[in-house]
């Protein structure tokens, strides 16, 4: 299995001038290493959980070095869309954009536990067969992950397979970070909708008895209708 | 009166969306507008159908298409609304990204017709207006076909406002 660093990492690195819709854990990796320059340049895509604590230290280290640009970076960049405070709203919210831009590959990092939620989504997307869509979902099992990986309701579920049965053109599983990052460019070059389950170490569990449970971040409540302008903007310039 | 006083004819109700400039309608189906589902799905130049699974998927798809510098329309019952509260929370009332929902009063007696639906003995028609305040909402009622004017304040309103609009169709629509 690949760790969460690879997964998002990836499509970090290989997005382009792509549209990338994501959901709360994918958030969170996006956020710590494109924080310093937007595209992940420079962390280190590393097997295992060394390589999940080695390529956060380096995304930390450079937000560190640039903090002016870390700061001013802070939330998404404008390319970026994250469906938070809303489980399930990925798929839908990518589907949309797809099919209002397809000249623009959209990029969609979904989650196991929301994709679940809303499973319907696969029918609805496969019916309208954006040929723009790289559907990716992060099958690590685990909700709240890296808090305190409560497990999702089903732990073997065959997203992929699922997706091919919806209607999706082409859909596979992959669970080796060397494979995605070679797939990666070849995946979003297909003719959609392309759906890939990646399976994905979970990030450890912090919690345990004494644990102080800490107040969310205010912007968090706020960020998806900032960066729905964000995007807005961005996608009326790049039309213009 | 009689529910045909209060009806809106689907060659009305295109002749709104055509004027308005609606690009997209997504819908999980509506009793109250099937006239009107029948003949979008018969083709209305310019305007493409999209049918999704259930309602939070209506308005995360239509979100996506307005970011994305569409104008689309969301159809549905007054049971989908109340489905897809927390969807709607998150993309209209927290995220501010201007919607305009045109809602059927399923289930609405005949006989409430041209009556508060205060009076109504069904819930999901009873609950509507309330429900609608109480999260803040705008809403209008269509009661006719003059009332399709509304329409157009709607996209005015939920642009200018950032919010969703919702218009609640009060009877069957017409087969003309």
């Amino acid at each position: 299995m690949m760790n969460f660093v690879q997964a998002v990492g990836v499509v970090a690195k290989g997005k382009g001038d792509g549209i990338v819709v994501a959901t709360m854990g994918a958030m969170f990796i996006f956020d710590r290493i494109e924080g310093a320059d937007g595209n992940a340049t420079g962390v280190p895509l590393v097997n295992g959980k060394l390589g999940l604590v080695l390529g956060l230290g380096v995304a930390k280290i450079k937000t560190v070095l640039k903090p002016a640009h870390a700061e001013a970076a802070k939330g998404s960049f404008a390319g970026r869309i994250n469906s938070v405070p809303l489980m399930g709203g990925a798929a839908g919210l990518a589907l949309g954009l797809a099919l209002a831009r397809p000249d623009k590959k959209v990029i969609v990092m979904d989650g196991d536990a929301s994709l679940l939620m809303e499973l319907g989504g696969l029918a609805t997307v496969a019916q309208q067969a954006p040929k723009n869509l790289l559907h990716c979902v992060v099958h690590n099992g685990t909700q709240f992950t890296g808090l305190d990986n409560m497990a999702t309701p089903t732990s073997d579920f065959q997203f992929a397979e699922v997706a091919r049965k919806c209607g999706y053109a082409h859909a596979e599983r992959i669970a080796d970070g060397a494979t995605w990052a070679a797939r990666f460019p070849e995946l979003l070059a297909m003719q959609g909708p392309v759906f890939v389950e990646l399976m994905v170490e979970p990030v450890p569990k912090q919690t345990k008895d004494g644990f102080e449970p800490w107040e969310l971040p205010a912007n968090q409540y706020t960020r998806m209708g900032d960066e729905a302008l964000a995007l807005q903007n961005w996608l009326a310039q790049d039309a213009a | 009166m009689g529910p045909s006083d209060h009806t809106i004819s689907a060659t009305a109700a295109v002749a709104a969306l055509r004027r308005n400039q609606v690009d997209h309608v997504v819908t999980v189906p509506d009793w109250v507008q099937l006239s009107l589902h029948d003949r979008l799905n018969k083709g209305v130049e310019g305007i493409r159908v999209i049918n999704a699974c259930n309602e939070n998927q209506v308005v995360t798809v239509a979100a996506g298409l307005t970011i994305g510098g569409k104008r689309p329309l969301v159809m549905m019952q007054n049971q989908g609304l109340y489905n897809c509260f927390n969807t709607l929370r998150a993309v209209c009332l927290d995220a501010h990204i201007p919607m305009v929902f045109l809602v059927g009063q399923f289930g609405r007696e005949f006989s409430n017709i041209g009556h508060p639906t205060a009076e109504s003995g069904r819930s999901m028609v009873r609950i509507a207006e309330p429900f609608l305040a109480s999260i803040g909402v705008p809403f209008h009622i269509l009661d006719s076909e003059a009332d399709l004017q509304k329409l157009d304040q709607a996209y005015e309103q939920a642009q200018e406002q950032r919010t969703a609009v919702v218009l609640l169709v009060g009877a069957p629509m017409a087969w003309r």
